[in-house]
C-alpha cells in the first residue's frame, strides 16, 4: 500500500477554495482509492520527467504524482 | 502513440476496430477523404487528457502550483493526508485572520502589524479569562460570558470566532443579549476601532 502525502500548496489551494469539511473526507477517500489504482487519472503533458496525473473529485482536480511507494498530490485546482 | 492514416471507406468499415485500438492503445488514426486528412479519431482518455492539458496551459497560475507544489515535495515538505483536515483548518484560520487584519486595519487607518498584534494581546487575554473565569470584561460591551452551546445554523466554524473563543461549538454571551457564532466578528471590529465607554 503506498503511502499518501499531500504538499502544502495543495493544502492552501483547498483552504482558499473554501473546502469543506465533508469535500475533505471525499478527497481522502479518493486519494485512498488512487494509492491502489494511481492510473486512474489522467496523464498530464507537463515538462517534467515524473508522470503528473490529474484526477477531480467534485469541484476539485487533484494533480498527483506516485511511485511504488508514495501517492502524493502536488496541488490541487478549482 | 502511433499515427495511422485511413480512408474514410475503409473507417467506416472497421469503425469498432479502430475505436478499440483508439482507446486501448492509444493510436490515432486520422481519417483521410480523397487523401486528404479530415478528422481525427482517438481514445477518450487521450481525449480527456488533452482536455486537462489545454486547461493546464490557459491558467499560469497553475503551472506555478505544480512547480512549487512538486519543489515542496522535493523537500520532504509533503505532509501525511492523515493531517489534510487540521492542516487546512489552521490555513483556514491564518487566512480569515489575516483577512480581518486587513479589514480592520483599513477601517481604523492603523498599521495591520499593530492590529495584528492587538488582536493576538486580545486574543489571549480573553481566552485566559475564558480558561481561568468563564468570562471576560470587554471594554465597550460588557462582561462576556462563555457557556456550552450548539454550533450556528450553518454548522460551519468561523475562523474569528476561533480567535475569539477557542472552541467551535461555543457560542458568547454578552449582558444584554445572546450574540451567535457568527456576529463575533462585528463584536471584535467594535471593540478593537471603538474607544471604551465610559461607566454610566
Amino acid at each position: 500500500m503506498r503511502d499518501h502525502i499531500i504538499s502544502p500548496r495543495a493544502i492552501e489551494q483547498l483552504a482558499d477554495l473554501n473546502v469543506t469539511d465533508d469535500e475533505l473526507d471525499s478527497i481522502s477517500a479518493q486519494v485512498a482509492l488512487l494509492a491502489k489504482t494511481p492510473k486512474l487519472g489522467y496523464v498530464l503533458p507537463f515538462s517534467d520527467p515524473r508522470e503528473l496525473r490529474r484526477y477531480d473529485v467534485g469541484r476539485f482536480g487533484l494533480i498527483y504524482k506516485y511511485d511504488d511507494e508514495r501517492l502524493e498530490v502536488v496541488t490541487v485546482v478549482g | 502513440m502511433p499515427e495511422r492514416l485511413t480512408p474514410i471507406s475503409k473507417a467506416r468499415a472497421k469503425l469498432p476496430r479502430l475505436s478499440q485500438s483508439a482507446q486501448k492503445r492509444m493510436d490515432r488514426h486520422i481519417i483521410t477523404l480523397q487523401g486528404q486528412p479530415q478528422s481525427v479519431l482517438i481514445g477518450y482518455d487521450e481525449y480527456q487528457s488533452m482536455k486537462a492539458a489545454v486547461e493546464l496551459m490557459r491558467r499560469p497560475d497553475v503551472i506555478e502550483n505544480i512547480k512549487t507544489g512538486l519543489k515542496e515535495l522535493d523537500e520532504g515538505k509533503g505532509v501525511p493526508l492523515s493531517e489534510m483536515k487540521a492542516r487546512v483548518q489552521e490555513a483556514r484560520k491564518a487566512k480569515e485572520t489575516s483577512k480581518l487584519t486587513a479589514e480592520l486595519a483599513a477601517e481604523s487607518g492603523v498599521d495591520s502589524q499593530v492590529v495584528e498584534n492587538i488582536m493576538g494581546r486580545f486574543g489571549e487575554k480573553m481566552m485566559t479569562h475564558f480558561s481561568t473565569n468563564g468570562n471576560v470584561f470587554i471594554p465597550g460591551v460588557g462582561e462576556v460570558t462563555v457557556m456550552e452551546a450548539t454550533a450556528g445554523p450553518s454548522g460551519k466554524t468561523n475562523t474569528t470566532a476561533h480567535f475569539l473563543a477557542p472552541r467551535p461549538s461555543r457560542s458568547i454571551v454578552v449582558k444584554k443579549g445572546k450574540y451567535r457564532l457568527g456576529k463575533q466578528t462585528r463584536l471584535a471590529r467594535e471593540v478593537l476601532l471603538s474607544e471604551p465607554e465610559k461607566e454610566s
